[in-house]
Order: C-alpha cells, then sequence, then structure tokens
C-alpha cells in the first residue's frame, strides 16, 4: 500500500477540464466494459472482483473494497490503474493501459462519491441485509376477514387467544394462554357465540363446572376438550344440555377424565361425526354401549394398528432384540 | 452438493444460537403495495375450499422415489423385478408390498400416481417441488412452508410456525419473505432443541440479570439505529428468550414421550423426526417437514427400497394412526412427496435411473379424501395416461388444503411477481368442499 502511495504522489495527475460529474452509465461503465470485463465480468472474475454491475463493484474482490467514495486515492479502481505498466498489481492486466482522459473519469467519478444513479447508497461495505423489500399485492378473491374489526374478538386477540376466519365462522383456539384458561377468558365468547365454529381449548384446564359458560356457542361445530383431565362426565353432562350438542361435528375428548357414566350424554349429540375417546375411563362395557348410542359416528378410540416388533432390515442383517 | 442460501447451509445440527445468527444475517423488510387494478386478472387459480387443514407434516423423500416399488406397482414381470401388489382395505387400490402396514391405512390416504416434472437433476427437481418454480440462476423463491407461515397466523406464540427435521442442506428457506418465516432447521430430532436450557451454575436470577445487562447495552444502539432489520433481530432474540422460558419447550423432549409408542415409530431421524412433527403440531406448529434419503437407487434397488420403505411404512402408519387417535388428523394435512421416480427400465447394476416424467405422492389428513386414487400409468409404468399433475398443480391442491390464496401476488424487490404455486391449478376432487 505504502508503494502504491509512493508511486501516486511521484505521478502527476492531469488537468481535468470538464466541471459536470462524471455519470456512471455513460462515462465509466464502457471504460470498464472495454478494459475490466473480460477478467472482471461474467465470464471470469479473477480475485473475487466483478466489475460488470453496481453491486460487483461495492462488493469488491476476496481482499477488499475497490472503491471508497469521495476517495479516489484510496480506492484501488483506480490507484492499480496508475501503477507503472510493470507493477504486479498494475490494471488491466490484459491489453492497453487506461488512457489519462480515462483515468481522471474514473477519478473523478469516485471523488463526486462513485454514484451509480441507480438510487442505492454508494457504499462498498457489504451491508447485512441488501436494502431490499417484497412488496405484496392484493389477491383478486376476497381478503381473509380480519377479526381485528370485531370488537368482540378483538378481545379475545388481547387475551392471547389465536382467532381465523373459518369457513362462514370464526376459529379461536385458547390452547395455548400462558395461565390456561378461566371464567373470565369463557365469559368473552358470549357476544361472538353464534359465529364461533371451531373452539381450541386442548390442555386449558377447563374444568367441569366452566362448561356451561359455552352457552352463547350456538353454531359450534368443531370442540377440542382433549388433555383436560379434570372434566369429566359432569361437564360431559353439561356440555350435552347446551345449544352446540345439536351441532357439533367434532369432539375430542382424548385425555380427559369420561367414564362408563358419560356414555348416556354422548348420545345427545345428535350431529356427531367423529369423537375422539382415546386415554380415557371407558371400559369395554362403556364402548359396547357407545357403539349403540352412536351409530352414524367414527369413534377413535386409540391408534390401531401399532407395530411392536422391532424392525428387521433386509436379509441377512437382523436386529438383535 | 453446492447450498443456495447461506441460512441453508447450516440445517444439519444448527444450533439455535447459530439459526438465530444466521437468520438475523438475512432479515428482510415487507411493505404492502396498494391493491391490484380492476382490469388485471391473475393467471393463478382463485380456488378455495371452506374449512382447509390448520397443520401441515410434510415428509420428503429425498433421492428421487420410486414410485413402482411403491405406491404404483406393476405386474409385467420386466417391470416390475421382484416386487409384487399386495391388496389393501380399499377396493381397487393396491400398493407395492414393501407397504404393509401402510396398505392397512389406505382409506385414509388420496395416492396420487400421475405426478410430472421435467427436472431430472435431483438439485432443479427438489427445488420445484419445494417451491412450485423453476430454478434460475439468481432468482430464489420461498418454499410453501414459508408462504403458510407468512400467509396465516400464529397459532402458538412461543413456538415457531415452521421447523424442517433433517432436512439437509439445499432448502430454499424463507429468500425474499421475511426470515422469521423461514424454517428451524433440526438435524437431529432426538437430541431436542440445543442451547435452549440455561447454562449449569447460572441461576434464574443471574440469567435475567444477564438478560437486563445485554438490554442495557444493547439500548443506545437500538436508539440511534432505529432501522426494521435492528427491531428484528432483537425481536428474534426475545422470541428465542420467550421459547427457552415456556413450558412448550417440552414438545422437542422425545424422552417425555411414552417408550412404546416411541418404539413404534421406529428407529433414526426420520422415525423419530415424525414422532417429533406429531409431538409439535400437537402443540400448533404449522408446518414440519421431515425427510427421508437414500432413494437415490441406481444400483441395488430393490434390496435398497425394500429397507428405505420399511422405515416410511412404519413411521408412516404409526404417524397416521397417532394423529387420528389424538384428534388431530382431521385438521393435519400430511403430505408425502419426492423429486421424480425412477425408471421402469431396470439397469445392469439392479438399479433405477431418475425418472420425471412420471412418479406418485401422496395427501393424507385435514381436507383430503381418503381412498382415492388420482390419475393412472400405463402398465409399464412410463407415463401418465389420465389425469396427469404438474409439479405446481400438486402444490396448488396442497396450498388450497391449507386455505391459502393462490393468487395472492407478491413482487420480489427484483420486481418480478410470484404467487403460492406458479400457475398451478388445483385438483379440486381430491379435497372435501
Amino acid at each position: 500500500m505504502k508503494r502504491l502511495l509512493t508511486c501516486l504522489a511521484l505521478l502527476g495527475f492531469g488537468t481535468f477540464a470538464t466541471a459536470a460529474e462524471p455519470i456512471y452509465a455513460t462515462d465509466i461503465r464502457p471504460i470498464l466494459a472495454d478494459n475490466c470485463y473480460e477478467c472482471h465480468g461474467p465470464d471470469k472474475a479473477k480475485g473475487g472482483l466483478r466489475l460488470d454491475s453496481p453491486d460487483g463493484i461495492r462488493a469488491g474482490s476476496k481482499r477488499r473494497a475497490v472503491i471508497i467514495p469521495g476517495n479516489p486515492g484510496k480506492s484501488p479502481l483506480y490507484t492499480v490503474t496508475m501503477l507503472p505498466p510493470n507493477d504486479d498489481d498494475f490494471m488491466p492486466a490484459k491489453g492497453e493501459p487506461l488512457k489519462a482522459v480515462q483515468q481522471d473519469l474514473l477519478k473523478a467519478w469516485i471523488a463526486a462519491g462513485a454514484k451509480f444513479g441507480d438510487g442505492a447508497p454508494a457504499s462498498t461495505t457489504t451491508p447485512i441485509a441488501a436494502a431490499e423489500s417484497p412488496t405484496i399485492e392484493h389477491s383478486a378473491a376476497a381478503p381473509a376477514r380480519d377479526p381485528r374489526q370485531t370488537p368482540a374478538l378483538a378481545k379475545l386477540l388481547a387475551t392471547g387467544m389465536a382467532v381465523e376466519a373459518d369457513g362462514d365462522g370464526w376459529l379461536v383456539n385458547a390452547a395455548h394462554l400462558p395461565k390456561g384458561v378461566n371464567e373470565e377468558h369463557l365469559r368473552l365468547f358470549s357476544p361472538a357465540g353464534p359465529d364461533i365454529v371451531n373452539l381450541g381449548l386442548a390442555g386449558s384446564g377447563i374444568t367441569d363446572r366452566q362448561v356451561k359458560l359455552l352457552a352463547p356457542l350456538t353454531g359450534l361445530l368443531c370442540l377440542d376438550l382433549s388433555r383436560n383431565p379434570d372434566l369429566g362426565d359432569i361437564g360431559l353432562g353439561e356440555l350435552a344440555r347446551l345449544p352446540a350438542a345439536n351441532t357439533l361435528e367434532s369432539l375430542n375428548l382424548y385425555a380427559t377424565g369420561i367414564t362408563d357414566r358419560g356414555v348416556d350424554s354422548l348420545g345427545k349429540f345428535t350431529a356427531l361425526d367423529r369423537i375422539y375417546l382415546w386415554q380415557t375411563k371407558l371400559t369395554p362395557t362403556g364402548i359396547e354401549r357407545l357403539h349403540k348410542v352412536l351409530l352414524d359416528c367414527h369413534i377413535v378410540l386409540g391408534p390401531t394398528d401399532l407395530p411392536s416388533q422391532p424392525l428387521i432390515k433386509g436379509a441377512g442383517k437382523r436386529k438383535k432384540k | 452438493m453446492p447450498s443456495h442460501h447461506r441460512l441453508t447451509s447450516a440445517l444439519d445440527a444448527c444450533s439455535r444460537r447459530e439459526f438465530l445468527r444466521l437468520a438475523a444475517a438475512s432479515l428482510l423488510g415487507l411493505t404492502v403495495a396498494p391493491a391490484l387494478d380492476a382490469g388485471e386478472t391473475p393467471a393463478a387459480s382463485s380456488a378455495a375450499i371452506r374449512r382447509p387443514a390448520q397443520r401441515c407434516i410434510m415428509l420428503y423423500m429425498r433421492g428421487g422415489m420410486s414410485h413402482l416399488d411403491t405406491f404404483d406397482p406393476k405386474t409385467v414381470g420386466e417391470i416390475a423385478g421382484p416386487v409384487k401388489p399386495i391388496p389393501t382395505p380399499v377396493d381397487g387400490l393396491q400398493l407395492s408390498e414393501n407397504l404393509p402396514l401402510l396398505a392397512k391405512h389406505a382409506d385414509k390416504l388420496a395416492v396420487i400416481r400421475s405426478l410430472s416434472s421435467n427436472q431430472g437433476a435431483h438439485e432443479q427437481a427438489e427445488y420445484l417441488m419445494r417451491t412450485s418454480y423453476v430454478l434460475r440462476g439468481t432468482v430464489k423463491h420461498p418454499a410453501l412452508g414459508s408462504w403458510l407461515a407468512s400467509l396465516r397466523p400464529r397459532i402458538n406464540p412461543t413456538l415457531p410456525a415452521y421447523v424442517s427435521i433433517a432436512g439437509g442442506g439445499g432448502h430454499p428457506g424463507s429468500c425474499f419473505l421475511e426470515s422469521r418465516f423461514a424454517p428451524l432447521p433440526l438435524g437431529n430430532p432426538e437430541s431436542g432443541l440445543a442451547n435452549s436450557a440455561r447454562p449449569d451454575g447460572v441461576t434464574k436470577e443471574q440469567y435475567q440479570k444477564r438478560l437486563d445487562l445485554l438490554k442495557e447495552f444493547n439500548a443506545p444502539f437500538q436508539k440511534t439505529h432505529d432501522e426494521k432489520q435492528v427491531r428484528a433481530y432483537h425481536d428474534l432474540y426475545d422470541e428465542a428468550v420467550a421459547l427457552m422460558a415456556s413450558r412448550d419447550l417440552a414438545a422437542f423432549d422425545l424422552k417425555q414421550e411414552d417408550p412404546a409408542l416411541r418404539a413404534a415409530y421406529g428407529e433414526g431421524a426420520f422415525a423419530q423426526g415424525c414422532l417429533l412433527a406429531r409431538r409439535l403440531v400437537e402443540n400448533d406448529v404449522r408446518l414440519v417437514e421431515v425427510a427421508l434419503g437414500g432413494w437415490d437407487t441406481h444400483d441395488d434397488n430393490f434390496d435398497r427400497v425394500a429397507d428405505n420403505a420399511a422405515i416410511l411404512d412404519r413411521a408412516l402408519s404409526t404417524l397416521l394412526g397417532d394423529l387420528e387417535a389424538r384428534g388431530l388428523l382431521e385438521s393435519t394435512l400430511v403430505v408425502l412427496a419426492t423429486e421424480f421416480g425412477r425408471s421402469p427400465r431396470i439397469n445392469g447394476n439392479q438399479g433405477r435411473d431418475h425418472y420425471p416424467k412420471v412418479f406418485s405422492s401422496l395427501l393424507a389428513g385435514g381436507p383430503v379424501r381418503g381412498g382415492l386414487v388420482h390419475g393412472v400409468t400405463d402398465e409399464r409404468g412410463s407415463e401418465a395416461v389420465k389425469d396427469r399433475m404438474l409439479i405446481p398443480d400438486f402444490n396448488a391442491t396442497i396450498g388450497v388444503a391449507l386455505g391459502l390464496p393462490l393468487d395472492k401476488v407478491v413482487i420480489s424487490p427484483a420486481g418480478r411477481p410470484f404467487t403460492v404455486a406458479d400457475k398451478g391449478q388445483p385438483a379440486m376432487g381430491l379435497l372435501r368442499s
């Protein structure tokens, strides 16, 4: 570097008559195209340097940046062209050296800030991310309904519940509230009740006594009460007395405290299409009665056909048990 | 194989600290443009169904899974080799004898036999399958999972929306969509989430003190550099800390699962990855991908496919039964995909070579109608004779099943318009409307 500076100091700089700033597209790019693209372009990128685009120039080579905007004396893009032709770092490495007027243009362009005229900052440091922004256009189809526009649903969102459009109604998921669901939360269902078609309360800690607070949900199609061990036959009985008992198509009671005594309540769900009862306290007697009470319903009692033997791989390679 | 994206080169055994560093380094902003002019009609479909799935598990068979030895068995001797078809509970639907356990779940499956692609090289074909676009020099497209994570709100606020298990490099990631829609990569599902516990000897109070100190140091920088990238970096950090403290982190711990069920899935990263996928969707992670490699059977096709199919057979059949038992299958879409099929002609090494002209995939769960076959191939398994389905069509079908607007146009930073599945047309007959 010191050698470069010494050389620069020894060389004279030609006077430059033009007052206007050089323009990248018309003044600089042609110089680079004629003298540099062959080795620093789309076919070859010697030293990891591409000079055939603003981004390439900004990115620099593997070793260093090639322009410091405002400082041609420290910008290798210019300084290497001013070296003695027999210098190892002299550029262009092939062909004729740049003419004085070309060197002056490069120098003036860098001195004026090395602008590319593409609106991007003339920085040669690699930014953390390119300043790119994708833009979204709305689709021709109606956009998904926004629950935030309905005050009752906005209140649910504020508690941390997830709310999303589902068919003609709404899906509400209260399974991930930090301290589970309480009576206050459940009372919030009231204003939007008839429009909630899908309610997720898995593992929310809902109790038997709280079930009656689901009365306002008069159009409920799917209800997930799974993984609530404190929910049992009493809660199921409460549910069977609510309007939802006539609309529910899917009821998930996996890992709840339902016993054989709850089977009669299940018979009251007139629209039921799918019911999940794995890891409940039902006995074979209860299950037999269940099949008689829910005739058109898909009853899921647990995973079927689970493999129990260890996997035996390929002929001749038997796994040790 | 060179990876395209810096983020994806660290997918194997990526610690969460690494992930945060890489994710923060590729943050992008997002702006909303004015609505389309009334006169413009997008070429993508505007089809939709009323009750889409809430979550998705995508099983990716890397290497080009032979369709003939799995989901589209043939009887012509020189094509079929030693592999025979077996019946299933669904009339008229036969699967390969390599998938006996899965055959019992045929009533849940929509088997697609007429997939067709023109990409015969692994990298290009996998890219097309994941993004619906052809791999072109400088343009990068988001994976389908990133579209889902960005277009539908998060259900669980502490778990990531999108997780990729045993995926390996080469995943397109979220590209020009924000990096928070990129998948959280997990190399080994059995090791839990790395770097998610406090270091030994650090108490909760000490940890909180350190976090507070970090916030103090960062505050002046954040104030003077109130840019989107800086804010997003700190959001990521805050999210990571929240995840560490949440009880949902237990979802990643397979040791908490019933040992018998854990054994039923089988051993190895794919099988245990399927179990982890079930645990994650049970906690409302939107999309989980699990990959199984080893399908590139240019030689010794029959033994290798038998071995690989045994792993798939056991893991997927257990997964379907497990999801169903927990009431999750009706709202969880399950997808099985691969980049291309394999040649009907058996080569000199008892192998099958790349064959994109026709191959098979699978859909199940969510709004998918089970016990169906889509598309028919000729008796030699060499081409689709009915209902040919291109890769964008396949992804469009998945998009509709997941409630995504196929015609929503996103303009990339370079000014090109992109949609979820390019111009793919969904096969609506496979879905319950």
